[in-house]
């Protein structure tokens, strides 16, 4: 009976444990979701695609410290257009700092190290 | 699996790099597209060495015409610097801008010694350094060199700043019969030369391919009839017999032919002459409209000309084989308004500068016809705009304009984005056509 009861009391544990762990997931994912906004934003304002690069695309990995600063913009999947891809270096360095999660988890997780896919829509 | 331990199995993941195949990916599918900011600090020297020119303005001039730069004004410059060494990086980017140009000016053994440097301040490094030796009188030119590398640099384009145009000014003084000038300058409207200077009319200057020739129309012996120039050296020909009316001359890409219009009677058609070969002109329009205003296709494959066979003058293309033949009937390339004549193609063959004018409207605008998009766009809302001609990069377009009854010149981005219009005061001018890159001039 009382190894019963400690059996369901751990089950309760871990079902609140797991409970607690999904409502840091979504909470993290919500904030997740607002910083990858802002960097969007603050990007699309700085950067400046070359005429006609209607169907390029290119990949850079950023990297920033604490603050959002970058530290370094690295081109991961060349557009094959060297002023494509300066562009979007460009829009990176331009845009620094970035806003970051004051989260420290979140931050470590996803923003100190991070793609940013460029492929414009309709220019 | 507790948050701690998923806390530390992702910085174990964020700590090496390789093991980091998902990470976050934002995308970015929009920019901002308009002129780019660029500063050009005025270039420095010491007292006793006094430029003729201030180079920066010509730059800042030039960047700024194109419409694909705004140079920020002097008076907010954060600073002066003469060196890309002595700038202050992050005052630069505060101030929003992306390239900065500094120089110095110095008196040289032979002449004056100009030292200049395109920085990037995001970047923090140098995009260009140069080290000119030029007498006074270059000075002007340099900027437009100058203009033409900061936009190659940061556009990836070619720049056409440092290029020529050739004109025709009207001169009427009272009580005496008006003067005819063919001129050249350059592309800012300065350092104009006469290439010829009549009492008859002159007219459609148009540039052989290499610089060096001018065609035009001129009147003398009462007549409108075809020239060809050099430029340098003042020798002319006249093309074909004084009893004919030519008009409209157009060289051919690779300047070996020339296309023009006859008028023979109440008809008008277009003819080619093999400028090298000789021999009889190739009839390339038969028909009872006017067909008039050739200009070839980059690839010397076609003309395009004016013609009023539908009622109203509409553009029309004409397929030539490699002998400049005519291979095809015409086909009529624009629908839209009710007036669309003198067109210029553009290098790229696909966009066609002309006067357009809309139905139930009066204005003459200066339009560009997309031919693979097939949409006609207005670049210019001026109300009597004339004889459009495209730089030799394509991205700007001169034209004549009427302003208090006096023809000036102006020019407008291509794509009309930047719709600033550039007056240039010259005189009563008409008939612009921008040079190709290189054209050999006397300045």
């Amino acid at each position: 009976r009382r190894a019963e009861e400690e059996a369901r009391r751990q089950e309760e544990l871990k079902a609140e444990e797991e409970r607690l762990d999904q409502q840091r997931e979504a909470q993290l994912d919500r904030e997740r979701n607002r910083y990858i906004a802002r960097i969007e934003a603050k990007v699309t304002r700085s950067w400046r695609p070359p005429e006609g690069a209607g169907r390029l695309a290119a990949v850079a990995r950023v990297r920033v410290n604490r603050e959002g600063r970058v530290l370094s913009v690295e081109v991961m999947e060349s557009s094959g257009n060297p002023s494509f891809d300066s562009s979007l270096e460009r829009a990176v360095l331009r845009a620094s700092p970035l806003p970051v999660p004051d989260d420290d988890e979140l931050f470590e997780r996803n923003f100190r190290e991070f793609n940013m896919k460029f492929s414009p829509r309709d220019m | 699996m507790t948050t701690r331990r998923i806390t530390a199995l992702i910085l174990a993941l964020a700590l090496w790099p390789a093991a980091a195949g998902a990470v976050l990916t934002i995308e970015i599918t929009d920019g901002v597209s308009g002129a780019r900011p660029v500063a050009v600090v005025p270039f420095a020297h010491p007292e006793d060495v006094k430029p003729n020119t201030d180079i920066a303005e010509v730059v800042a001039t030039d960047l700024a015409r194109s419409g694909r730069f705004s140079p920020m004004d002097r008076e907010e410059l954060p600073a002066r610097p003469q060196k890309g060494g002595e700038m202050d990086m992050d005052s630069w980017r505060e101030a929003d801008q992306d390239h900065v140009l500094v120089g110095q000016v110095d008196q040289g053994a032979d002449g004056l010694v100009v030292r200049t440097q395109l920085m990037d301040p995001y970047r923090e490094e140098q995009v260009f350094g140069y080290r000119f030796q030029v007498p006074q009188s270059g000075l002007r030119r340099l900027g437009h060199r100058l203009a033409d590398r900061v936009y190659e640099e940061v556009l990836d384009r070619r720049g056409a700043f440092n290029t020529s145009m050739a004109y025709v000014r009207t001169e009427e003084e009272s009580g005496d019969e008006p003067r005819y000038i063919l001129a050249v300058a350059d592309a800012d409207g300065r350092n104009e030369q006469t290439i010829l200077d009549s009492g008859e009319p002159l007219m459609s200057p148009a540039w052989s391919p290499d610089g060096r020739r001018l065609a035009y129309v001129s009147f003398e012996g009462g007549r409108p009839g075809v020239w060809v120039q050099t430029v340098t050296s003042g020798s002319r020909e006249r093309i074909g017999p004084a009893s004919e009316s030519r008009s409209a001359p157009a060289f051919s890409p690779d300047g070996r032919y020339l296309a023009w219009t006859r008028q023979d009677g109440d008809n008008t058609d277009i003819y080619i002459t093999d400028l090298e070969r000789g021999g009889d002109p190739v009839r390339v329009t038969r028909h009872w409209a006017i067909d008039t205003e050739p200009a070839w296709l980059p690839g010397g494959d076609g003309l395009i000309f004016t013609s009023d066979r539908a009622g109203s003058p509409q553009l029309y293309e004409v397929e030539l084989d490699d002998r400049a033949r005519p291979v095809s009937n015409p086909e009529r390339l624009t629908y839209e308004g009710n007036y669309n004549a003198s067109a210029d193609v553009a290098p790229d063959g696909r966009h066609v500068a002309l006067v357009h004018r809309r139905n139930n409207d009066n204005g003459f605008r200066i339009a560009v016809l997309d031919r693979e998009r097939e949409g006609l766009e207005v670049v210019a809302d001026t109300t009597m705009g004339e004889s459009p001609s495209f730089a030799p990069n394509g991205d700007m377009i001169l034209y004549a304009a009427e302003r208090s009854g006096r023809g000036v010149l102006e020019s407008v981005s291509s794509d009309g984005r930047a719709r600033q219009r550039l007056g240039m005061d010259i005189g009563n001018v008409r008939e612009p056509a921008w040079s190709p890159f290189d054209a050999l001039t006397r300045n």
